[in-house]
């Protein structure tokens, strides 16, 4: 279930290019860093890939993708709830009952490096935490293709560093991951680089 | 698609409200305002028109009176007793007769010969062993009970009973006077007749009473009624419909509506993630469902509570209308609750979440 772009070009109205002539292929499996300066259109291609919006020109093409999951650059949870039982929910929500569910969970926990928070608050864990916290539980939701926002913008790079290990671990699944950043720690730690400047590369 | 299962609709729900996710507690506490104040409110109307309603027919109004002087019926005035509705009747009549204390022998009482039925229109408190029935002011003067005997200076009368008279707008005449039953045979100058509720054509019905035979039909008989200082009907159904806090169980259902809506707008961003997490509409709707459950079955309790309390405290009569008035105030929140919280959850879309993503 790849998406295929080709010859793909996005522009509001009769505004400039914010990109065009893009081509790629995402498989399943991979980890694919999204950069680009401000402007150039990050977001929009986020958008085209969730089918939030139809491009100006060129074909996107997504075979299979019927879920798309998001993680975004601020964290959002239950205050009150405890870390674990967010990364539950998605396992409880496929109608898998409530022990193994919390099995579940737990691999996903250790997974991002989280056990000694498994039980606190959402409300109590660091920004770094938490977006760890979302990005386990964008896994355990088990989309087609997961695409995660800038998910080091708000942090500092000691916490962003946790964060880019955890986004190196999405690779495992079989789920497409698009991760648009800023970041080169972030981009280093995909298996796959899309650069708007340039295209698809290594 | 694949669905929670029960065990797992029970713990997340479970969850939210042990956390205080749900704010049971303040949501519970916001309901029981409502609907104590709902309750409260028209309980309260009810019972003040339930107090006028009371003063009206103690003060005699409800009373309606024929006077034909020496024409009534006795007989046909007693047997207006017998008309259902009817609590009373009996046709009463001057005499010369006086009743005097020796220790008052200038204020000698007036006696009224009345059919056995008439007493029981001034009092509930009379026995049929015989004697005479004395208004309270009369017995004051001989210091006797009823059951005692007055000593008169026309003779030794047992006192069947007394009645109290007040001087509250009813027609006067009747607080010094002595009565006596004598038989209803006989004519009488007026028949008096009390109905409550009310009949509308008891007024022409007390007209049957007056004979056509004594050769005086030319003066016509004088309906009255013996307290008009409150007007000639009580409307209490009227009033009852037309009350205010009438609207307190549709109130109360909307404002149950909007917290139940509110308790899920505070958290429309964590159901619209519950929902991006796969978690079905249904299922969501469930969890939302037994929350929402979690704050109104306390506060339906407390409004049951306060309905029984206030219930128990009312008249044997107005028990019923005041528990139909908790219960209806009751049902309505609890399912406007309901309603708010089905519609809170539907209107949650998972586009919600997205804003986050559009917004910047």
């Amino acid at each position: 279930m790849p998406v295929i772009a080709d010859g793909l070009g996005h522009r509001f109205g009769r505004s400039p290019w914010l990109f065009r002539g893009l081509a790629f292929q995402l498989d399943p499996g991979r980890v694919y860093a999204l950069t680009g300066p401000s402007g150039s259109g990050k977001s929009t291609l986020l958008a085209l890939l969730a089918g939030w919006t139809a491009p100006s020109e060129g074909t996107l093409e997504r075979r299979d993708v019927e879920r798309v999951g998001w993680v975004f650059q601020n964290p959002h949870g239950s205050p009150r709830r405890a870390a674990i039982d967010h990364v539950r929910l998605p396992f409880l929500a496929r109608g898998i009952p409530p022990g193994e569910a919390v099995q579940r969970a737990a691999e996903l926990i250790r997974r991002f490096g989280l056990e000694s928070v498994a039980a606190s608050d959402f409300r109590q864990l660091s920004g770094g935490e938490a977006q760890r916290l979302m990005l386990a539980r964008g896994v355990a939701a088990s989309p087609d293709l997961l695409l995660v926002d800038e998910p080091t913008a708000q942090l500092d790079p000691a916490t962003a560093e946790n964060v880019n290990d955890a986004i190196s671990s999405l690779a495992a699944g079989h789920s497409i991951v698009v991760v648009a950043t800023h970041d080169p720690r972030t981009r280093d730690a995909c298996s796959d680089h899309i650069d708007l400047g340039r295209g698809l590369g290594r | 698609m694949s669905r929670m299962t029960v065990r797992a609709i029970l713990l997340e729900a479970w969850s939210d409200v042990v956390t205080g996710t749900a704010r049971t507690t303040l949501f519970a506490a916001a309901l029981a305002a409502v609907v104590v104040t709902a309750i409260l409110t028209d309980v309260l109307a009810v019972r003040l028109l339930a107090a006028d309603a009371d003063r009206f027919r103690s003060s005699g109004a409800t009373v309606l009176t024929v006077q034909a002087e020496g024409r009534i019926d006795g007989h046909r005035c007693e047997n207006l007793g017998r008309i259902p509705g009817v609590r009373a009747s009996g046709a009463v009549r001057e005499t010369d007769s006086r009743l005097t204390s020796p220790a008052l022998r200038g204020a000698p009482i007036p006696v009224s010969e009345v059919t056995s039925g008439f007493p029981r229109l001034l009092s509930n408190d009379v026995d049929h062993s015989g004697g005479v029935v004395l208004s309270n002011d009369a017995a004051d003067v001989f210091g006797v009970r009823p059951g005692g005997v007055a000593e008169a200076v026309e003779g030794r009368v047992r006192v069947a009973g007394r009645y109290d008279y007040p001087d509250d707008g009813r027609r006067p005449g009747y607080g010094y006077r002595a009565l006596v039953t004598a038989d209803a045979r006989h004519s009488f100058d007026e028949c008096w007749v009390d109905a409550w509720p009310q009949i509308p054509n008891l007024r022409s019905l007390l007209l049957f009473t007056v004979r056509s035979d004594t050769g005086a039909d030319d003066v016509r008989p004088l309906l009255g009624q013996l307290n008009s200082s409150h007007g000639e009907r009580f409307d209490g159904r009227e009033r009852f419909e037309a009350r205010v806090s009438r609207f307190a169980p549709a109130i109360a259902g909307i404002v149950a509506f909007g917290l139940a809506t509110a308790a899920i707008r505070f958290r429309r961003i964590q159901l619209a993630s519950a929902l991006h997490a796969r978690v079905p509409r249904r299922d969501l709707l469930a969890v939302q469902m037994l929350e929402a459950s979690s704050w109104i079955v306390p506060a339906v309790c407390v409004g049951l509570a306060l309905t029984a309390l206030l219930a128990a405290g009312s008249a044997p009569g107005d028990r019923l209308t005041v528990a139909i008035i908790g219960s209806r105030i009751l049902a309505v929140a609890g399912l406007g609750a309901l309603g708010g919280t089905a519609a809170g959850v539907l209107f949650t879309r998972e586009k919600h979440l997205f804003r986050y993503f559009k917004d910047r």
